[in-house]
């Protein structure tokens, strides 16, 4: 793990860890949350967690799980036989950074258009949005852990960018 | 003697700090808290620069952003220069160095200002008039020497070594100002709103709360209590300069040039981009200039501009004062001056019914003349009677009262409407969410109109040097509307955008044409509010972040390995890895040569890859693609194209099918986001009937071809245990594997004509393959290939690239592959163009090989096809070349083509006409290299 930081913000960029897509109805939806111990949420643009294992909500259809155990995959294959969904293995799609302090919405901002505040994005939100000039999903893990993921051949463009704007950060 | 217009005591200046600075060379002093041009004032000096137009000679207007004048050079050292800065905005710091412009030699003594004794020759539209003929010569002749002439500063050579930043901001209210009313408005807006953010462009709150002495507690107290508030956040030395949809609003914060540049670090300006429920305006009034001869002479100002700078900077402005006016305000700058110690020798108001102040000398009347070359000496008073009487003077100030400062409402498409008590423009009808305060919403005293009568040589936009002579004429000449007579005359068309001129342009025009000032209406403002720095736009956009560069996972080797990169799109790829001593032309020789003799390994990771899951993929792939899935076989891949609903081609690729309802599609690198996008949508709007899902799987998998004889031993050392064979994995198929103890999914397909491979595995796998492959490779005298090995092998074969055989006008059947339209399945995106008459006509443009005729000779992408080698001027071209190349394979030049009814010509000879000559060329089959592809099957 390698950590930058300034002041009251930090950005840590984290190994690739296991992360699906999964994308059905709602019978798959609900089949894919009960063997994932974990019912995807169903409101949009937002999270559920247990430990280190999560769902975001990225559309209608579609959800972001993240789970590092070994065999996560088969055992939701396992769960989903028999109804029509697609569920797909992205862990080494993304760079993975993760956002800290108190000042890590300030950070963000210099590259992320969104209101990154707690009314506007509040702990367990996620979205699909852009950093700078790459495409990005962002999601608040906690009041001052933003995890932001790009594509990995992205991850030099918004490492450095962050580094860029921890050195320009405005007076929190 | 330093200084000796500097009051002794008061102000907000700080007396103990000296600061040297220099203007043209000449040292002076200053302290902490002066402008460029408060000091300047305190030493004396009004001359400040010339005139665009004529040169003439130009002194400090007013105080603040609106200053149309008192435009300078900053120099800050190397690829630190910035010119047009307005000396009334620009801190003072030690070591300052400033520089006029628009002047040669210098400043006292300019050849260029005998323009302003051809004045006459100058009228408005002047440009439009004399610079038309010849047509040419405006480009090359006329605007490089205008534009010489016109000065405005230079540019600096040097990159910029600064950095700019970028922030986004979202806030419950947005005050625009700092003076009392946007404190107020920030101190009520606070005690409900969750965020507030107040954007001022000076360098400390207050306005014109910072000149009035009387309201210093009132400005403190209102401070303390905004700054103990966390949710207020107060921007200083930031401007609002633009105002966008939503209630979205562009600020400039200027972060370091009021600092020396040795002690300044971090970034130089900021931007801001604001999102804010509301907006608050608290921009205050601009005092309007008069309008008489000679208004323009160094030494002339606004009235108000003048109680700045004694009572904000202690620079008196001079000892015998003259102040012509048509509003209140006036007086107290009288009042304030008098008691700084300046002599008020007449005060000259031009409305009815005045004086009323029997302290001072007030005289009813309008100024007529003015005398001095470089600084006023004196003006002449016309009263009301006819009579004239001359008066002395070393400062004339000037006061047509206030005009709301509007700019921001106008360009959010506020409305603005005739006040006639005030005789100007205040706003009337506001955008949601946006509100006036203060001065900037009309709360003004009543004021008088005093633009006319209309003089010779009277200057209305002193930037621009557009004298109300210019706009009686464009009147006379027939503009009606405000707008086209700003355009003839550019009045309010300079940096600063007409803040002090434009009010009494629209007067001096409604007057002209007769009309009320109302039914004239006032002209657009647009962003940028001041001039803003390109840097503050670029953010940290700029060198290696100026776009995100996206890496392959062979990069690190590739640029280990001799890899000359090219750019396409994002993505850095390899055009070829040479070697020592080796030319471009030997290195891809060679690696095509090795491909076809050996084996060569290639990263093809930038591949767009989709996986498509559902149990109506098969149906879905059907209405995409043009191609029948129906019978293609778990384990099975295919050559697919796609059209766009006109029935051209979109993109192509392959799809393999991994299961009954699961399929791995490949498109072109640059293709992937329309095509997801173009399946989304119609899945979306045209497909919900079907029960399939996308997802992007490009950065997923990392992808490698294998390539040439010998590729099959390579795969057969990489998975051992596979049992890979001809019959078990026939080309165009597909199987998952494990390598490495990941997913592999491995395809025998080819691009190059070879038999091949493309292998996959998840990208963090990537490096570590590569160097598996190409280490394999080597040991059996194969190699790495680029970019252009694989055009040219892939040219050999005669296969297409979407994007360079296809240019949005080309159909399946132009290309050659009408067979593989699936004839016997149902509707598909496009099929329904496909039999509109103009594709099926004759004349398409079809796919063909070229072959020169003589061996040797060549010629370029993009060139032109004709039947005869010299035709006649305006005979169309029979088509173009799509791809030219030496192949190595065949040692000779081989191009392909589109022409039209091509595959009808071929084995006619036709001509590229290149600079140097026609080239005679052979129209052939497209496919130059193993035509009945035997190699495929190894």
């Amino acid at each position: 793990m390698v950590e930058i930081s300034r002041g009251r913000a930090a950005v840590q960029m984290q190994a690739a860890s296991g992360r699906f897509v999964f994308r059905g109805g709602r019978d798959a939806a609900l089949a894919c949350g009960r063997g994932f111990g974990l019912a995807l949420p169903a409101p949009p643009l937002w999270s559920s967690d247990i430990g280190d294992r999560a769902a975001l909500w990225l559309g209608p259809d579609e959800w972001l799980l993240i789970a590092n155990e070994a065999g996560t995959l088969r055992v939701l294959r396992d769960a989903l036989a028999g109804m029509a969904h697609a569920l797909v293995d992205v862990s080494s799609r993304d760079c993975l950074f993760d956002i800290c302090g108190p000042d890590a919405a300030l950070l963000l901002n210099a590259a992320i258009p969104l209101d990154l505040s707690e009314q506007g994005f509040p702990i367990g939100a996620c979205t699909r949005t852009v950093f700078a000039k790459a495409g990005a999903t962002l999601w608040r893990r906690e009041r001052e852990i933003f995890q932001l993921s790009v594509a990995r051949s992205h991850g030099d463009y918004a490492q450095r960018l962050l580094d860029e704007a921890l050195r320009s950060m405005p007076e929190p | 003697m330093t200084q000796p217009f500097r009051l002794p005591s008061g102000g907000r200046i700080d007396r103990a700090r000296v600061l040297r600075f220099s203007f043209d060379g000449r040292a002076f002093e200053g302290h902490p808290g002066d402008s460029l041009a408060s000091a300047l004032l305190a030493n004396g000096v009004h001359l400040v620069g010339r005139s665009f137009k004529y040169h003439r000679p130009r002194g400090i207007v007013s105080a603040g952003s609106e200053e149309p004048n008192a435009l300078v050079t900053i120099d800050r050292g190397a690829g630190r220069m910035t010119p047009n800065l307005r000396a009334t905005q620009i801190e003072l710091y030690d070591g300052l160095v400033a520089t006029s412009q628009n002047r040669w030699p210098s400043l006292e003594f300019d050849i260029g200002a005998i323009g302003q004794f051809a004045s006459r020759l100058i009228p408005a539209g002047f440009y439009y008039k004399t610079f038309l003929w010849p047509p040419r010569a405006w480009k090359h002749l006329y605007e490089p020497l205008i534009r010489r002439a016109a000065g405005l500063g230079k540019a600096p050579g040097e990159p910029d070594p600064d950095t700019y930043a970028h922030q986004f901001a979202h806030c419950d209210v947005l005050v625009v100002g700092g003076g009392p009313a946007g404190l107020q408005a920030a101190l009520a807006a606070a005690a409900q709103a969750e965020s507030v953010i107040l954007c001022d462009e000076q360098p400390e709150p207050g306005g014109s709360a910072l000149h009035d002495p009387a309201r210093a507690s009132e400005l403190s107290d209102l401070l303390a209590k905004l700054r103990a508030l966390s949710h207020v956040r107060i921007l200083q030395r930031t401007t609002a300069f633009g105002m966008f949809a939503q209630n979205f609003v562009a600020l400039a914060q200027r972060l370091s040039d009021h600092i020396e540049p040795s002690a300044a670090s971090g970034p130089r300006e900021r931007l801001w981009q604001v999102r804010a429920k509301r907006i608050v305006l608290a921009t205050g009034a601009i005092e309007r200039p008069l309008v008489f001869p000679g208004n323009d002479l160094p030494g002339v100002m606004l009235a108000e501009a003048a109680r700045i700078y004694a009572n904000r900077f202690c620079a008196l402005p001079g000892k015998r004062i003259v102040i012509a006016t048509s509003a209140d305000s006036a007086y107290e700058a009288a009042g304030d001056l008098r008691r700084a110690g300046a002599e008020i020798v007449a005060i000259v108001d031009a409305r009815e019914g005045r004086p009323i102040a029997d302290d001072f000398n007030v005289i009813a009347g309008a100024i007529i003349d003015t005398k001095g070359r470089a600084r006023i000496e004196g003006c002449t008073v016309q009263l009301a009677d006819g009579s004239t009487l001359p008066v002395d003077c070393d400062v004339l100030l000037m006061s047509g009262g206030w005009t709301p400062n509007a700019s921001l409402l106008s360009q959010a498409r506020g409305a603005l409407r005739f006040e006639p008590i005030l005789q100007t423009f205040v706003p009337d009808v506001l955008p949601p969410g946006i509100s006036c305060v203060g001065a900037c919403a009309g709360d003004l005293r009543p004021q008088g109109d005093a633009s006319r009568p209309i003089h010779p040589k009277a200057f209305v936009d002193f930037q621009n040097d557009v004298t109300s002579a210019d706009i009686a004429l464009a009147v006379r000449e027939g503009f009606r509307s405000i707008e086209h007579i700003k355009r003839y005359t550019t009045n309010g068309m300079a940096t600063d955008q007409g803040k002090t001129s434009n009010l009494n342009a629209m007067m001096i025009a409604a007057a002209e044409r007769s009309v009320a000032p109302q039914d004239i209406g006032a002209t657009t403002f647009r962003p940028p509010y001041t001039p803003v720095t390109f840097g503050t736009f670029a953010g940290a956009s700029r060198g290696e972040l100026f776009e995100p560069v996206r890496r392959l996972p062979s990069h690190q080797w590739a640029k280990a390995h001799g890899g000359v990169f090219e750019d396409a799109g994002q993505w850095k790829r390899v055009s070829c890895f040479a070697r020592p001593a080796e030319t471009m032309r030997d290195c891809v020789n060679r690696e095509v040569l090795t491909v076809r003799k050996k084996v060569g390994v290639f990263d093809a990771s930038s591949l767009g890859k989709i996986e498509l899951a559902g149990p109506d993929a098969v149906d879905f792939l059907n209405r995409i693609y043009i191609n029948d899935f129906s019978a293609l076989a778990i384990g099975r891949c295919r050559y697919a194209l796609m059209l766009h609903e006109s029935g051209v081609v979109l993109d192509d690729g392959i799809v393999a099918r991994l299961a009954e309802d699961r399929f791995h599609i490949t498109t072109t690198s640059g293709g992937i986001g329309h095509v997801l996008q173009h399946m989304e949508d119609f899945l979306q709007t045209e497909y919900t009937d079907l029960r399939v899902w996308l997802t992007d799987v490009t950065e997923q998998w990392a992808t490698f071809a294998i390539q040439g004889p010998l590729a099959g031993n390579i795969v057969q050392s990489l998975l051992p245990d596979a049992g890979l064979s001809q019959a078990s994995l026939p080309h165009m198929s597909l199987r998952e594997l494990v390598w490495n103890g990941s997913d592999l999914r491995l395809m025998r397909a080819s691009f190059t004509g070879e038999a091949g491979f493309e292998i996959n595995v998840p990208s963090v796998q990537g490096a570590a393959l590569w160097d598996t492959l190409v280490d394999a490779a080597e040991r059996l005298d194969g190699c790495a290939y680029g970019l252009e090995a694989l055009n040219v092998l892939r040219a050999e074969k005669g296969y297409i690239i979407v994007g360079q055989e296809t240019d949005g006008s080309v159909t399946a059947d132009d290309l050659g592959y009408g067979k593989m339209v699936g004839a016997r399945k149902g509707d598909f995106v496009g099929k329904r163009s496909l039999s509109l008459p103009h594709l099926a006509a004759k004349g398409r443009k079809q796919l063909v090989g070229l072959l020169p005729l003589q061996l040797a000779q060549t010629f370029e992408e993009g060139a032109q096809i004709t039947q005869a080698p010299h035709p006649a001027s305006g005979t169309h071209a029979l088509g173009h070349v799509t791809t030219a190349f030496w192949s190595a394979t065949l040692d000779r030049f081989i191009a392909l083509a589109l022409l039209e009814d091509g595959r009808a010509r071929i084995g006619q000879t036709l001509h590229v006409p290149m600079p140097a000559g026609a080239i005679a060329v052979q129209v052939t089959s497209p496919v130059f290299f193993d035509p009945d592809g035997s190699r495929l099957r190894g």
